[in-house]
């Protein structure tokens, strides 16, 4: 059997949400839907011009994001910075790193004296990402590294570098691949924890015309 | 806390009050549901990015409120007029 670990008080807590993240997917779908209807330029808009807008906006991209989520276990937010570079409509790069802001309610600090808190630098992380959006089929690639830069006394970081390797593909247009970033995004959000894993932090805007999206990669 | 006879937990709100927990792939497992909203202010502040979400993990009874709020620093630098 595999053993795992888990690491620290607060910010390991278990991965509550993995599996469920759909329908926070289609609500952000029927969010969303509307937003590309007020964007739409018309029926003259080709397929092409339409796959265009879904890769990567070659250039640089820099954003930011303030996140955080709150629960019986307490507090955590984080303020994540990312810049990135996209090479092609294809491939792209992204760094960042997030500063956590981490309170524990006394009572898990009375259990566990030391348990995560206080504020600090997390992992940095860098992401090399692969996108290639099609009539019919998506497909993106993201092999995320994860330095071990956080305070592992506060629980920051486990304090080994990491990597993880994402592959995501969806069908149909447009529409259902910002579905699924999203769905990443939202499980970043909700996975307040670690579990041998360091965290990204933000990143960069990855498609062309407003549809511009901050990921916070914390998974 | 729970611990099986290898010496392992099994214990999955166990983070509460260790610091460091072994276990099997279980100690990890959850279910539950997780609903969010994302908007986008357009066509004025094309550059934001706001997030709420909640989350509901059955196994360990815990409710979870989320939000996110993203600035494309880029896209506004870029959007500013030109004189």
């Amino acid at each position: 059997m595999r053993n795992i670990k888990l690491y620290g008080g607060y910010l390991n807590w278990l991965p509550c949400f993995s599996r469920c993240t759909m329908l926070s997917s289609f609500l952000v779908l029927f969010a969303g839907a509307s937003a590309t209807q007020a964007q739409t330029p018309g029926p003259a808009a080709t397929a092409s011009t339409a796959k265009l807008q879904e890769a990567f906006s070659p250039g640089w991209g820099f954003g930011m994001k303030f996140e955080g989520s709150s629960s019986g276990d307490g507090t955590i937010t984080d303020l994540a910075t990312g810049v990135g570079y996209n090479f092609s409509h294809h491939f792209g790069v992204d760094l960042g790193v997030p500063y956590y802001f981490v309170g524990t309610p006394s009572l898990i600090k009375q259990k566990n004296p030391s348990a995560v808190s206080g504020n600090g630098l997390g992992s940095f992380g860098a992401d090399l990402k692969w996108n290639f959006p099609g009539k019919t089929l998506n497909y993106a690639s993201t092999i995320h590294l994860g330095a071990p830069t956080g305070d592992t006394k506060k629980g920051l970081s486990t304090g080994h570098a990491t990597w993880n390797w994402s592959n995501t593909s969806s069908m149909g247009g447009a529409t259902s691949r910002r579905s699924s970033t999203v769905e990443r995004e939202t499980q970043f959000r909700t996975r307040a924890f670690f579990i041998g894993h360091s965290h990204p932090s933000a990143t960069t805007p990855r498609s062309k015309q407003g549809q511009k999206w901050i990921r916070a990669l914390l998974v | 806390m729970k611990c099986a006879a290898n010496g392992t937990s099994t214990n999955r709100k166990g983070y509460t009050s260790a610091s460091v927990q072994s276990g099997g792939a279980s100690l990890t497992r959850d279910n539950g549901f997780n609903a969010g909203l994302e908007v986008k202010p357009r066509p004025y502040l094309a550059y934001l990015d706001l997030e709420v979400a909640y989350s509901r993990s059955v196994p360990l009874q815990l409710n979870s409120f989320s939000f996110g709020i993203s600035v494309d620093i880029g896209s506004l630098l870029r959007s500013r007029p030109q004189h």
